[in-house]
């Protein structure tokens, strides 16, 4: 082995290491295996990793599951489904659970993903494309983008991950049979996230565009690209007729300006990586854009598009512009490198690989002190208690049984309720604390059930059509009044943020108490009620409990 | 003469590969022992056996069509996403006639693989 790949390649395991360390073993207190899924920061984290549960439980992916379906059991499999698949695949081999295999493939991929960018570098200049590597390091330190890893936007990361590939093989186009691994990588961004699709068509439309005006397109490059269409087309129209059916008609293409995305915990500005790193950058587009070498065409391209289509949520793209800006500190880096290798040549007069590898180590280490706080262990919303409720439920329930869920510090984020694999609803919280200035709750209360709605729940209707439950029936709906004593199980919480919620659950409690309910499970944390007397008066006869 | 030449010199090139993808199974494994400390060697053995029975094997095998233009770290990197979408593709649509993810996980892979090679000898036995 040459003196100059040992270097590299001892280089790019440091950053592997260091890329797993921060990424995810800090947070996850450097442990693979846990006993509840752990740093799940919001709802969108549990409804992959249940629907992801499900698929496994289940062995396939041709309906969703009855209790995040309102009950209906011909709910077709509408949502992308390659990272669930992935992960239940990753769960069966290595015998970890699907809640932390899931999240881990996301971080892994996220990391194979900068290694692919590198190549993509390296093709032009080896050391740019080191020096580039410390910019990588900001997808899991800029506060926005490790958001996307805690709080679920997984399928966005991983449709972001398979367009750094098809860009790969976009520069590798001349190779044999690459038109059909194109088409494969097309068709799992598709399947991915379909956004990411839309994202990557456009670059290669582009890029054909000015192949062209510059007169260097060749045949073969045509052809590959018409066979990679072909194969895309094939592969993803079983899912397209679904997606058509149901995310374009529920959700049509709107031109929205989108400013904010507060509800998608924020989003990757340029300010996002501090006025230094942007200087560099700066330098590394003044450099990259009036560079006379044709070699980093591609590269150049990249750069380019990609501060563009970060910007396309002024154009209408929404939110989706925000999901390609998860990968920003990937897709740009190459201007990060070209800076910083600028300034390292004016200093240091023969830049070798060793070198380079040695600023580019030094530039992370200043960069992670700089962003990086570490995190140490963070469970996020789930516990043991909670975990051990939820499985209790899971496992000694009927199975048509409806559970309620008063208030309880972690509820809200809902989706982590699906795990006791039965219909769940819980109490809105908001009106909760109203009811607390009325002190007094009636038995027909707003509530919230857990229903996976986003599509309004397709069911086939013929061979390659769809209709949608909700569409039909209006009546179908998460949140609504319901009659708190129509369910079959409660479960109270014996403490939790607001004290005065968990009086009011003590309350309600021993109110059901008195009303034929007996304790079944009981924990540190909470307690489950049966309700012995399914729709009777379990707020006694006035239908209304006085606090 | 030359035939046996030519079989030797592949022989000892798969052997090198197999030298290689064994000694990256070894390192990474190293690795993420160091990063994840406190996780029992069992469970980081398994993980790194996961990520190249799904990950790196099927891509692996496939991009030796490829074997003259890319050196062995470039295969390993891109060798990733090929599998994880071909693998994930076929899971998905597998999964929808009927065959169980869990027989998948052990079929897969191998079956992948199976057909690469099958294909790369009929096209040798077709010259």
């Amino acid at each position: 082995m040459k003196k100059e790949t040992i270097i590299e390649t001892i280089f790019l395991l440091a950053f592997i290491g260091t890329m797993f360390w921060i990424g995810i073993a800090d947070s996850w207190g450097h442990k693979i295996q846990h006993d509840f899924p752990y740093s799940y920061l919001a709802s969108d984290t549990f409804q992959h990793q249940t629907r992801a549960q499900w698929i496994k439980d289940t062995g396939n992916y041709k309906y969703e599951a009855p209790y995040y379906s309102a009950g209906y059991t011909n709910i077709v499999g509408f949502y992308p489904p390659i990272l669930l698949h992935l992960s239940v695949l990753f769960s069966h081999i290595s015998g970890l659970e699907v809640y932390d295999t899931i999240l881990f493939i996301t971080v892994f991929f996220a990391i194979t993903g900068s290694l692919i960018f590198y190549n993509i570098i390296s093709c032009w200049n080896k050391q740019i494309a080191i020096l580039s590597m410390p910019l990588m390091t900001y997808i899991f330190t800029i506060r926005e983008a490790r958001v996307a890893f805690y709080w679920g936007h997984w399928p966005a990361l991983l449709g972001d991950f398979f367009l750094v590939a098809c860009l790969w093989m976009l520069i590798n186009l001349q190779k044999k049979h690459s038109g059909i691994i194109l088409g494969i990588l097309l068709a799992a961004t598709t399947l991915a996230h379909t956004a990411a699709t839309i994202f990557t068509v456009l670059f290669i439309l582009i890029f054909f565009a000015i192949a062209v005006l510059r007169k260097k397109l060749e045949k073969k490059q045509l052809k590959n690209i018409i066979i990679a269409f072909t194969v895309l087309l094939i592969l993803t129209a079983y899912f397209l007729i679904l997606f058509k059916q149901t995310w374009m008609v529920v959700f049509p293409f709107t031109f929205q300006i989108w400013t904010d995305w507060t509800g998608g915990g924020g989003f990757i500005t340029l300010q996002s990586f501090g006025t230094y790193t942007l200087l560099i950058m700066a330098l590394g587009m003044f450099f990259i854009i009036f560079s006379k070498n044709q070699n980093n065409f591609f590269q150049k391209l990249i750069a380019l598009f990609s501060l563009g289509a970060g910007f396309t949520n002024y154009i209408g793209f929404s939110n989706r512009a925000f999901n390609f800006r998860f990968y920003w500190p990937i897709l740009l880096s190459v201007l990060f490198g070209t800076g910083i290798y600028k300034i390292a040549k004016k200093v240091i007069n023969n830049l070798t690989t060793f070198k380079s590898a040695a600023i580019s180590l030094a530039v992370i280490a200043i960069l992670i002190n700089y962003n990086y706080t570490p995190t140490g262990k963070i469970d996020g919303l789930m516990n043991q208690y909670t975990w051990q409720t939820l499985n209790w439920i899971k496992d000694n329930t009927e199975n048509d049984a409806k559970i309620f869920f008063f208030y309880g510090d972690s509820y809200d984020q809902d989706g982590s309720l699906g795990n006791t694999h039965r219909r769940n609803t819980r109490v809105e919280i908001i009106d909760l604390s109203q009811t607390l200035q009325n002190k007094k709750i009636e038995k027909e209360y707003p509530t919230k059930e857990l229903i996976e709605s986003g599509t309004e729940l397709p069911y086939r209707e013929g061979m390659f059509t769809y209709a949608r439950v909700i569409a039909e029936n209006k009546n179908v709906t998460g949140r609504k009044i319901r009659d708190v004593c129509s369910f079959d199980y409660y479960v109270f919480d014996k403490s939790g943020r607001y004290p005065v919620l968990v009086q009011f659950n003590q309350i309600i409690a021993n109110t059901f108490a008195q009303h034929n309910f007996t304790i079944v499970f009981d924990n540190p944390l909470s307690i489950v009620l049966k309700n012995q007397q399914h729709g009777g008066q379990c707020f006694g006869a006035n239908n209304t409990i006085t606090l | 003469m030359e035939d046996n030449a030519l079989e030797q010199t592949t022989q000892s090139h798969s052997n090198k590969e197999v030298k290689a993808i064994l000694a990256s199974f070894v390192i990474l494994a190293i690795l993420l022992k160091i990063v994840f400390y406190k996780e029992t060697t069992i469970i980081v053995l398994k993980t790194v056996a996961t990520i190249s029975w799904l990950f790196v094997l099927p891509g692996y095998f496939i991009s030796k069509i490829w074997q003259q233009d890319l050196n062995f770290t470039e295969r390993l990197i891109i060798c990733i996403p090929i599998s994880a979408a071909i693998i994930g593709i076929s899971s998905y649509y597998l999964g929808l006639l009927g065959l169980n993810l869990r027989i998948q996980s052990f079929i897969l892979p191998p079956a992948i693989i199976f057909i690469t090679l099958a294909k790369t000898k009929l096209f040798k036995l077709l010259k």
